[in-house]
């Protein structure tokens, strides 16, 4: 019988192993904390251009939709009661929803840019400017007439942010819109 | 057995000096990689704050249509700096405020306007909008060009 060759197993002992484990447990928390802030900070750039996106895609429509096509303020769809017309100096009104806020467009048909369930959407199509993604609050629409015999200038304004059930300050993204421009017609 | 002896293969760890390079390599690494992460965030925090800036310069740009709108004839007669932090003629210089801070526009930023006449009804207006973005100032800048085009 010749000597049996041994065989060592060399494996780490328990002192590599929680050393191993603890600069690990020290870096991994580390590592991600920087990629979760790195992905949250690139969520809030994308809501904030979203938002944006929507504000600036509602105030160029209503401006090129008013501008362009309408011809008198009404508080009513039927067309009667005409507001902000010039007769008297400073007349003034307006609506906190939209939907007592008419105009009559250059075929004679009454138009109206309203808050529909926290979406702008303009009548009588009932067509939403705005999608899913954002919500819209504090919306007026306002016209004013600061002279006699002269077209009145109308007013939008509305706060528009990023639809998320999140109240953390770093997930909302918010921003305040108004534009005022003069009929034309 | 002096085959034997010679087959036994010492079994030793890494040396002092392969560990230090080990270390060495890895920090480096580590530091490179914190430093990309810092410059990213920070670009991004800039990114978040130019957004919001144009917002506010375009807030500017339709109010003051607005107004010319409303009295074409002083609008275009206007000349020199405006602080725009409100939408009002209130302030006639440059912001002078330190932002942040509750004068500030947002509590942060400084919103302004040069006005130049150029005569024959046209105003030239260099707007701006300047923040501190950690420890350099940012700015914004956007020229306008108003005239009376119902002539």
């Amino acid at each position: 019988m010749g000597k049996m060759k041994r065989i060592e197993l060399k494996s780490f002992t328990f002192l590599e192993i929680l050393v191993a484990v603890g600069i690990l447990g020290f870096v991994l928390p580390i590592v991600f904390n920087i990629i979760f802030t790195i992905v949250q900070q690139q969520i809030k750039i994308t809501r904030l251009a979203i938002v944006k996106n929507q504000g600036d895609y509602v105030v160029n429509v209503v401006k090129n939709l008013v501008i362009g096509q309408m011809t008198g303020i009404y508080s009513e769809k039927e067309l009667v009661n005409k507001k902000c017309d010039g007769l008297d100096n400073n007349q003034t009104y307006d609506s906190s929803t939209g939907k007592d806020f008419f105009f009559k467009d250059i075929n004679g048909a009454a138009v109206n840019i309203y808050l529909n369930q926290g979406k702008i959407a303009t009548g009588p199509a009932n067509i939403n400017l705005t999608n899913d993604q954002v919500m819209v609050e504090n919306y007026q629409i306002s016209c004013a007439n600061f002279g006699s015999f002269t077209t009145p200038f109308v007013t939008v304004k509305f706060d528009i942010y990023y639809n998320t059930i999140s109240t953390r300050p770093e997930d909302l993204a918010r921003l305040s819109y108004q534009t005022s421009f003069r009929l034309r017609n | 057995m002096a085959i034997f002896k010679n087959c036994k293969k010492k079994s030793t760890g890494f040396s002092l000096i392969e560990v230090l390079v080990f270390v060495s390599v890895l920090n480096l690494f580590f530091i490179m990689a914190l430093t990309i992460t810092v410059f990213s965030l920070r670009r991004m925090k800039e990114n978040e704050h130019k957004i919001v800036a144009v917002h506010y310069l375009d807030q500017l740009k339709e109010w003051l249509a607005y107004e010319k709108e409303k009295d074409g004839i002083s609008f275009l007669q206007r000349n020199g700096a405006y602080c725009f932090n409100n939408l009002d003629w209130s302030n006639p210089s440059l912001c002078s405020f330190n932002c942040p801070g509750a004068a500030c526009l947002a509590d942060f930023y400084n919103r302004q306007a040069v006005f130049s006449n150029n005569g024959a009804d046209v105003v030239n207006v260099s707007m701006s909008i300047n923040w501190i973005e950690i420890d350099r100032p940012v700015s914004v800048k956007s020229d306008v060009i108003f005239s009376v085009w119902e002539k």
